[in-house]
């Protein structure tokens, strides 16, 4: 399998992203992975990350 | 009247300056200071590849170019043997890197690597922007650009795609490890005259320090010896990292930058960096001595991006790859304007092996450079030309450094008298 982290924790510089805006982007990040042809097997929060588990 | 013979200063600040030359070419003013030589001429070693390319030395020697075009990557053994190694399926590469046992390399959107013995993986992470470009290791993690975000690789082989954020607008360019901290350049757009770089210490939510310079963005960082440069916007200006801020340095005049993240390397503790034909030093050799900017080499065409493999450097342009023969190039150099009624010109050298010559032009008041008659006196050990320039006001020497194959010139002053 083959992973990707996607990081959810928000910084406090100016113009970062909101965890809500990091958790919304992380889902189009995984729509995206979709769209490529990446067979998602399993997406786990664990410790402020999303943990996406793909089909080698 | 004046005598130059700072070459260890490089090029001046401007026509005027009379500390340093107004332009250098091909002219290597570091090996013996004091002295000024032609510099060795980049030849082409290979007329593969034949794209523009990327491009990244791995553990063992071997150099792999990724071409900027397609998908194809080359492989330069250590040796100096090139073959067709792989082709991209996502086609036209945006960066390449060795690290942890593997060659990564990159396109806008996807991340692939190679494990440097049989199995590509062409697509191992997916950028979020995709905007994949310039590229740092440090603290153990490969960090790669991606517009607004920062992805990574650890130790491990974990892909994190969005391992710092960044405002929107800001786009990251380059990155380069300062002290145990990632520093990235970023551009908001080519007409937009305003940009930041940020020191981010890799492990906090958010960077450290930011600070904004008015360029068009920061094209590349350019290592050197505990001092790290930026060279940003559209005119050859560059920058230094105090620690808290980008500070002017200066420019490299005539020149035309744009952003490039693999323009610069540095060779033998030299740092060079690569503007269209030609590669640049920004160094001193001695702790002395004055930060100079020096023209070194010239490319046999327009270079994508610079590497050094040992002692050699190797410049990809779209008809091949360059490298550092064995001959030398000719090298030219010319002196500030100098005040005053001129009458003559004297370079004295060191040594004039056979086959060398010294070539001196003149301009007087703004006029086009005149070729004189150089007389070689070899008891006094100087090239001049017997006077007779028209009464003028102001001049300028060029001075010609004319190699004999692996031979050169090596002069020690210019006197205008």
């Amino acid at each position: 399998m083959k992973l990707a982290m996607w990081k959810l924790a928000a910084g406090e510089g100016m113009g970062q992203e909101t965890t809500e805006e990091k958790r919304k982007a992380g889902e189009e990040y995984i729509s995206k992975l979709q769209s490529d042809g990446e067979k998602i097997v399993k997406v786990e929060e664990v410790e402020g990350y999303l943990k996406i588990y793909m089909e080698e | 009247m004046p005598i130059f013979n700072q070459f260890y200063a490089g090029e001046g600040k401007t026509r005027f300056d009379q500390g340093g030359f107004d332009s250098t070419t091909n002219l290597d003013v570091h090996t013996e200071l004091g002295s000024a030589r032609c510099q060795f001429a980049l030849a082409q070693e290979s007329a593969t590849p034949n794209e523009a390319s990327f491009s990244a030395v791995v553990s063992n020697g071997d150099t792999y170019f990724c071409s900027k075009t397609t998908g194809k990557i080359w492989k330069r053994t250590r040796a100096g043997v090139y073959s067709l190694a792989h082709t991209n399926a996502n086609t036209a590469h945006t960066g390449c890197r060795y690290y942890n046992g593997y060659l990564y390399f990159w396109t806008a959107s996807k991340l692939g690597r190679f494990n440097l013995s049989s199995t590509w993986t062409d697509t191992f992470g997916t950028f979020s922007n995709g905007k994949g470009a310039g590229v740092e290791e440090i603290n153990l993690t490969l960090w790669i650009c991606d517009g607004k975000y920062i992805a990574s690789v650890n130790s491990a082989g974990t892909f994190t795609a969005n391992a710092l954020d960044f405002p929107a607008n800001y786009v990251a360019t380059c990155c380069v490890g300062y002290e145990s901290s990632l520093l990235v350049g970023t551009q908001i757009g080519n007409y937009v005259t305003t940009c930041k770089s940020y020191l981010w210490d890799t492990w906090s939510d958010s960077w450290v320090i930011e600070d904004e310079i008015y360029e068009t963005g920061i094209n590349c960082f350019v290592k050197a010896d505990n001092i790290i440069l930026a060279q940003a916007g559209t005119t050859g200006t560059l920058y230094y990292w105090t620690g808290g801020a980008m500070e002017l340095l200066g420019s490299i005049r005539g020149v035309t930058t744009a952003s490039g993240h693999q323009n610069a390397a540095v060779l033998n503790g030299k740092p060079l960096i690569l503007i269209g034909t030609d590669v640049y030093s920004i160094y001193k050799a001695d702790k002395d001595y004055p930060i100079a900017i020096t023209h070194e080499y010239t490319a046999t065409a327009s270079g994508s991006s610079i590497v050094v493999m040992g002692n050699q450097v190797f410049v990809s342009n779209a008809s091949g790859v360059d490298y550092i023969g064995a001959n030398r190039a000719t090298a030219v150099l010319v002196t500030p304007e100098a005040a005053g009624r001129t009458n003559m010109v004297e370079v004295g050298y060191s040594s004039l092996p056979t086959g060398t010559s010294i070539g001196i032009e003149t301009s007087v008041d703004g006029a086009s450079y005149v070729s004189q008659t150089a007389i070689t006196d070899t008891i006094n050990k100087k090239v001049y030309f017997d006077g007779g320039l028209p009464t003028n006001n102001f001049m300028q020497a060029r001075i010609t450094l004319n190699p004999s194959t692996t031979l050169t010139p090596v002069v020690t002053y210019v006197n205008t008298l």
